[in-house]
């Protein structure tokens, strides 16, 4: 058999401790008691905690839900406030809808108006014949602004009347087509007074 | 485990078939309310579970409430036996088990009196002394107590109690493996802690 020194020394070690004292006596009985001690205590524990419960619930039922004179009186003035608050606060949420329904139809029109914008913008830049209108109104302007400075700053009369004619000639839908009309007037007036 | 030779080896094992046949039928008797029964059954193993218990505390201390404790288990649980394992397995088992939790209850009183009561007791600073002295076999005991519980509980079962592998697993609710490991680094401790004494 194979020597081994640890298994060795353990066991003189464990020889020189000697036995665990004195005698053991009446083990089994020792141990019965325990089982009987353990039993009672859990039973002890048990029947505890269902008093205990027992004790909550009936607490719970009279602090709570007792049928007293009193607490009856509390309970049916406190159902009145209850139903009262429970109006307010329905009122205050119908009130908070309406509000709320507004605020979004506002917001809708807003952005709708923003959207035509929007569109008619589009459409300018892309019909060619406003851009043209834009021209001519702008060809007209050019002219009367020309008539007007001879006129008052050159004192150039006859050449500002010719411009204004030929404006009222050749733009006559336009609205600068019309204040020249209108200078061609008061230049004829003017002679005339 | 100490096989001097083929017959004495066959007269072992038929004991041992006998001690089992006879735990049979106290248990079968013990549970059938004989209290004649597991009287008989606890003188038969009481020794065996006090000597365990007093190698698993460290050859210090009482062992009686622990023995107590076990044989109180057993009692209860005597029912839900399935021989699984040998009647002395599962005893052993637990008293592990109960060793375990002995075992916390000492620490918790050594610190308490660490904090409260002025320190360690009389009687083991004697035996730390005795250890830093040099005494070969306390220095032996005061290392299987310094080993980490796994690894006392098989180095206790292996070499002291003589258990096999197998059954230390059973006991101890580990596979064959998981017992060869901690063995092996029980041994490992062992040999660092006590190395002037392994090689001597």
């Amino acid at each position: 058999m194979e020597y081994d020194p640890i298994e060795r020394l353990l066991k003189e070690a464990d020889g020189e401790a000697g036995d665990c004292g004195r005698e053991l006596r009446g083990v089994a009985g020792e141990a019965r008691r325990i089982v009987r001690r353990r039993r009672m205590a859990r039973r002890v524990v048990a029947g505890a905690a269902a008093v205990v419960l027992v004790v909550g619930a009936a607490c719970w039922q009279w602090v709570g839900r007792g049928p007293g004179r009193e607490t009856v009186v509390k309970r049916t003035e406190g159902g009145e406030e209850v139903r009262r608050l429970k109006a307010e606060v329905e009122e205050l949420r119908r009130e908070a809808d309406w509000r709320m329904r507004l605020a979004r139809r506002l917001m809708e029109e807003e952005e709708q108006w923003r959207r035509a914008m929007e569109l008619r913008r589009e459409l300018a830049r892309g019909n060619p014949m406003e851009a043209l209108r834009e021209r001519v109104d702008y060809a007209a302007f050019a002219m009367v602004y020309q008539g007007d400075r001879m006129s008052r700053e050159l004192g150039l009369a006859e050449s500002a009347e010719r411009l204004y004619r030929e404006c009222s000639r050749d733009f006559p839908g336009t609205q600068w087509g019309q204040v020249a009309r209108q200078r061609l007037a008061e230049m004829k007036e003017r002679k005339e007074g | 485990m100490v096989v001097k030779a083929d017959g004495s080896e066959r007269c072992t094992a038929s004991l041992a078939e006998a001690g089992e046949a006879e735990d049979r039928a106290l248990v079968e008797r013990a549970v059938g309310g004989d209290g004649g029964a597991f009287e008989r059954l606890v003188e038969m193993h009481q020794r065996q579970v006090a000597r365990t218990a007093y190698r698993l505390l460290g050859w210090r201390g009482e062992v009686e409430d622990v023995v107590q404790d076990v044989f109180a288990a057993a009692l209860v649980s005597l029912k839900r036996f399935r021989w699984e394992s040998t009647l002395r397995s599962w005893l052993t088992s637990l008293t592990v088990n109960r060793c375990r939790k002995e075992r916390r209850r000492r620490m918790v009183r050594r610190m308490l009196w660490g904090r409260w009561g002025g320190g360690v007791r009389r009687s083991e600073q004697a035996a730390d002394e005795a250890a830093m002295a040099g005494e070969r076999l306390v220095r032996v005991r005061k290392a299987v107590r310094e080993l980490a519980g796994r690894y006392r509980e098989v180095v206790v079962l292996r070499y002291l109690e003589g258990m096999e592998i197998n059954e230390i697993g059973k006991a101890l609710g580990i596979s064959r493996g998981a017992v060869e490991v901690r063995l092996h680094r029980g041994r490992g401790q062992l040999k660092e802690t006590l190395a002037g004494l392994v090689e001597g």
